[in-house]
């Protein structure tokens, strides 16, 4: 489509408020600005701060100073930092992805009993913030008086706890745990549409059942393991709650934590310069995982056995060993569980208690009364339930828009469009967040609940426009090309045809936003003041007040939101995949 | 009705790829009332000239107006959106909105009406345009709920009932079964006419376009080759292209030695044979000849020496019971030919084949590859 046609080509437009429902060309440019201001905005604000002279803020200066960078390089700290988050990702994932092969395989493909019951786990398991994880897994074994540690010690008369929370390989742990269920969703998908012929003719040429795995099913499955393996390594690396939960407290520096501390110090003013420049690092170290990422998966197009049709794989027989591999499986989701239960029970008492039998007695909910009693959490719980409405309603809205014109228009506008809309996935949330705090740190944005919805917007648009571009995709041109032609306008088409045509994808976006919304701390945390506190953050400062139950209460309830939330969505995906099979 | 001139529209081309030349300058009038034909192979450029009719694609360059107004104009940068056209359309899916009701999907036309229609008078209209195409008791049906004629019929009282200016049907009849096409054909055609629409649509089958159009305007690598009513084009066909595209027929290359009036003779393989010079062929110019299988008469085998009679062998010959096909050798070339039943001929018979000078066609030599029906059995009208 010329754009020369078509800046010509409709009548003068009256000037109204109707312009952008009318003119889609408007509509367009007025979206490609504020996408382009939404995501560019915070970059260039970034490596424009992490230029700046030491203590100044990029808006007060012109001068441009690699000292920052200087800084990094000279350091001997820098290349510890890089090398312990490097082994920190990779020990993760290794971990969490070989346990999410394992149980993605049993569920798929063997005839393990539970399987409907471990979907719907996995699935909801999403649901359960990282940070509440950590401070149920320090409430566990914690050197001082984890509940485990406790136990174990007398139980075996240990004279040291043998467990603590405060060592590298234990945040190595609780990661890979939360590593499993995105991992496992992804493999999920993997195993079931791996076409069970390929398997077949491995075994009528005389492989036995070793040989056929080995020499057949798994070359076909590397190029998706690894690239789910690199997928996850970008994600930890990105991730910032549990190192700042669990590893500071262990001195485990990361850079994501790195990055944090500099820009909002315990002590001192915050050095938003060398800050930035760390997250120019955190960057690119995530852009070259992305690009890696690509890489991968074009590769794994040569390997496409996801062949759509409608077959289904014949489950290999466990036999003898049905039931320990399930309880096997179970002992893990009970461990995977523990810190959610050492939670509720902290939650249940007015002081902390050890859990044993003795102290059911005292057991009531008056945390939860205190706690929603305080004005502060009640304003956090309005704060929480705008945040997630507006963040996820405006999030969605802006996706569709982003997704009718890059689909339909496609050319250069919609192909900058998507680009742009994709860009945050390599934005590591901490360092757009922290953006975010430099862009509108001197608008009347800053300290207000709205500020929070900007950056979430911010966070979510790539993975809003791909749900909804993946969504317009499949729908047929057609179904818009008769409403344009019945006389609707393109505001209208999208209204009335497709947005009601995409509506299940639409809902499934939302409640994801939804959930990732309320469930994240590093948005919060880092845009937070008095004015704004989350249901996030007001259990963060519960919890460093010290008010363990008072935090365990909000964290439950928090969770209890979010499961309510989310799902009765996964019991129907569940029963749904179960008629199928 | 519609007039359209010099239309152009170019696609660019994806990385490593050509430009796409999808219409070269495309001119064209439609009278109000035509039932107007679109006519050519996949890739020929029928359907982007259909999109720019109705405003989904924009044309480079050119100019459009229905019904005397102008809706786009390169030069004079107009382009009037699709949803401003008030046209109506039905599309190749049927593009039938599963999310809403039969009676739904036809109201949306009339709810887009300005100033607004009152709601009973959108149900009297959706009540009829249903009535009409005998859907009146599916009214409240869930749209996916039909089979493909019904879902057809939905899209045409859909495309209808706001008594669009004019009718656009992109191959409104490809998604039928043979037998239901053949029924649609004849309906479709009755209905529009009796309601004195003008109507523009797109076919591959050339087929479809005899049986239903006025007019049809034959295109080719974006350009319109030949324009005329379907009687016209089929026997009065300018090129080889034509003459091919429109209905089987033997292509014989040729040379033009000698004008007489509106005929010109023709060299050819097996002598000299007098043709009508549709395709205004000049003397010394290659050419060629065009058969088609029912234009020759057999001759016995003592019929007498002269123009226009070849002499030939019959190579093979299919019965078919309402005609025979047969394959007659005449030299070196074989021609195609279908007979009445009733002639008793057979494999290795010597004949005679008249070909009366009004039956065989001198056209334009257009690079179609001019194809010797071989030892293969013969083809039937596709």
């Amino acid at each position: 489509m010329t754009d020369a046609a078509l800046s010509a080509s409709t009548p003068r437009p009256r000037v109204s408020a109707k312009l952008f429902f009318a003119d889609p060309r408007f509509a367009r440019i007025l979206l490609l600005l504020l996408v382009a201001g939404l995501v560019l905005g915070p970059v260039i604000v970034l490596v424009r701060a992490s230029l700046a002279p030491a203590g100044m803020l990029p808006f007060e200066t012109s001068t441009i100073t690699l000292d920052n960078f200087r800084q990094i390089f000279a350091s001997p700290d820098t290349l510890q930092l890089l090398w312990t988050t490097l082994l920190y990702a990779a020990a993760s994932v290794v971990l969490g992805v070989g346990l999410a092969i394992a149980i993605a395989w049993m569920t798929e493909r063997t005839d393990m009993p539970g399987v409907a019951f471990i979907r719907v786990f996995m699935f909801s398991w999403m649901a359960i913030p990282p940070f509440v994880i950590g401070f149920g897994w320090i409430l566990l074994i914690n050197p001082g008086n984890g509940a485990l540690n406790v136990l174990l010690r007398n139980l075996f008369g240990l004279d040291r706890p043998p467990l603590t929370i405060y060592s590298f390989w234990s945040l190595v742990i609780i990661t890979a745990f939360s590593v499993i269920p995105t991992a496992y969703v992804m493999f999920g998908g993997l195993f079931r549409n791996l076409d069970p012929q390929l398997e077949n003719a491995g075994r009528v040429l005389g492989g036995d059942g070793f040989t056929v795995a080995r020499k057949i099913t798994l070359p076909l499955l590397t190029p998706g393991i690894v690239s789910v393996g690199i997928f996850m390594t970008m994600i930890v690396i990105q991730a910032f709650e549990l190192p700042f939960i669990v590893g500071l407290s262990a001195q485990i520096r990361v850079l994501s934590t790195r990055v944090y501390l500099l820009a909002a110090p315990i002590t001192g003013l915050p050095n938003y310069g060398l800050s930035s420049a760390f997250g120019v690092f955190l960057l690119l170290l995530a852009g070259l995982l992305m690009l890696l990422y690509f890489r991968m998966v074009g590769a794994g197009d040569r390997f496409r056995v996801v062949t759509g049709r409608g077959f289904r794989p014949k489950r290999i027989r466990l036999g003898a060993w049905r039931l320990p591999v399930a309880g096997l499986m179970f002992f893990l989701f009970v461990i995977m569980a523990l810190p959610v239960a050492m939670l509720v029970w902290t939650s249940l008492f007015p002081s902390y208690r050890l859990p044993s039998l003795s102290a059911l007695g005292d057991m009531s909910f008056a945390n939860y009364a205190r706690a929603l009693g305080t004005p502060f959490v009640r304003q956090a719980v309005v704060n929480t339930i705008l945040l997630v409405v507006a963040s996820a309603t405006g999030v969605m809205l802006l996706a569709s828009l982003i997704a009718w014109f890059s689909v339909r228009d496609g050319g250069k506008t919609g192909r900058l469009l998507d680009m742009l809309s994709f860009a945050p996935t390599a934005i590591p949330p901490i360092i757009m967040v922290i953006s975010i705090l430099l862009v509108y740190m001197r608008t009347p944005l800053y300290g207000t609940i709205w500020i929070l919805i900007v950056a979430s917007v911010t966070v979510h648009l790539a993975f809003a426009t791909r749900t909804m571009t993946s969504a317009l995709i499949q729908l047929h041109k057609e179904l818009a090309d008769a409403a344009l032609v019945c006389g609707a306008s393109w505001w209208t088409t999208l209204q009335k045809i497709i947005l009601p045509l995409v509506r299940p994808q639409l809902l499934n976006g939302w409640l994801f936003v939804a959930a990732h919304t309320s469930r994240d701390l590093t948005v919060a945390l880092v845009l937070m003041t008095s004015s704004n506190v989350v249901l996030s953050t007001a259990i963060w400062m519960m919890w460093d007040f010290p008010d363990l139950a008072g935090a365990a209460a909000m964290a439950m309830l928090l969770v209890a939101g979010l499961l309510v939330l989310v799902l009765p969505v996964q019991i129907m995906a569940a029963r749904d995949a179960r008629r199928q099979d | 009705m519609l007039t359209i001139e010099g239309l152009k529209k170019t696609y660019a081309g994806r990385a490593g790829s050509e430009a796409v030349r999808a219409l070269k300058g495309v001119s064209l009038r439609v009278k109000k009332g035509d039932f107007f034909a679109l006519l050519g192979p996949s890739g020929c450029g029928k359907t982007t000239m259909l999109q720019c009719i109705a405003g989904l694609e924009t044309p480079d360059d050119g100019r459009i107006a229905i019904g005397g107004s102008p809706v786009f104009s390169g030069p004079e940068r107009i382009m009037e959106p699709a949803n401003r056209r008030g046209l109506g359309m039905v599309f190749q899916s049927y593009a039938i909105w599963p999310h809403m009701s039969v009676a739904e999907n036809v109201a949306f036309p009339l709810q887009r009406q300005r100033p607004r229609l009152s709601g009973g008078e959108i149900a009297r209209r959706v009540r009829e345009a249903l009535a009409m195409v005998k859907l009146g008791q599916y009214a409240d049906r869930p749209a996916p709920h039909l089979s493909g004629g019904q879902q057809q019929r939905v899209a045409l009282a859909r495309a209808l009932v706001h008594e669009p200016r004019l009718l656009l049907l992109d191959e409104p009849l490809s998604n039928l079964d043979a037998k239901l096409r053949d029924e649609m054909r004849v309906e479709l055609r009755q209905l529009i006419t009796s309601l004195g629409m003008t109507a523009v649509f797109v076919t591959h089958d050339q087929v479809e376009a005899m049986g239903m159009a006025d007019e049809v305007a034959l295109m080719r690598e974006g350009q319109i080759i030949q324009m005329g009513s379907p009687k016209d084009i089929y026997l009065r066909p300018i090129s080889a292209f034509v003459a091919d595209f429109m209905g089987s027929g033997n292509l014989i290359p040729s040379k033009a030695i000698e004008q007489r009036g509106a005929s010109v003779l023709l060299a050819t393989p097996f002598g000299d044979i007098l043709a009508t010079n549709t395709g205004d062929v000049r003397v010394g110019e290659e050419a060629i000849l065009v058969i088609r299988p029912h234009a020759a008469i057999l001759r016995g085998k003592d019929a007498p020496q002269a123009a226009n009679v070849i002499a030939g062998k019959v190579a093979s010959c299919v019965f078919l019971g309402d005609r025979i096909e047969a394959l007659t050798r005449a030299g070196e070339t074989t021609l195609q030919v279908s007979l009445n039943t009733y002639h008793a001929i057979a494999e290795g018979d010597e004949i005679s084949l008249e070909l009366p000078p009004e039956r065989c066609l001198a056209v334009k030599k257009d690079g179609v590859a001019v194809a010797q029906p071989a030892g293969r059995a013969p083809e039937t009208a596709p």
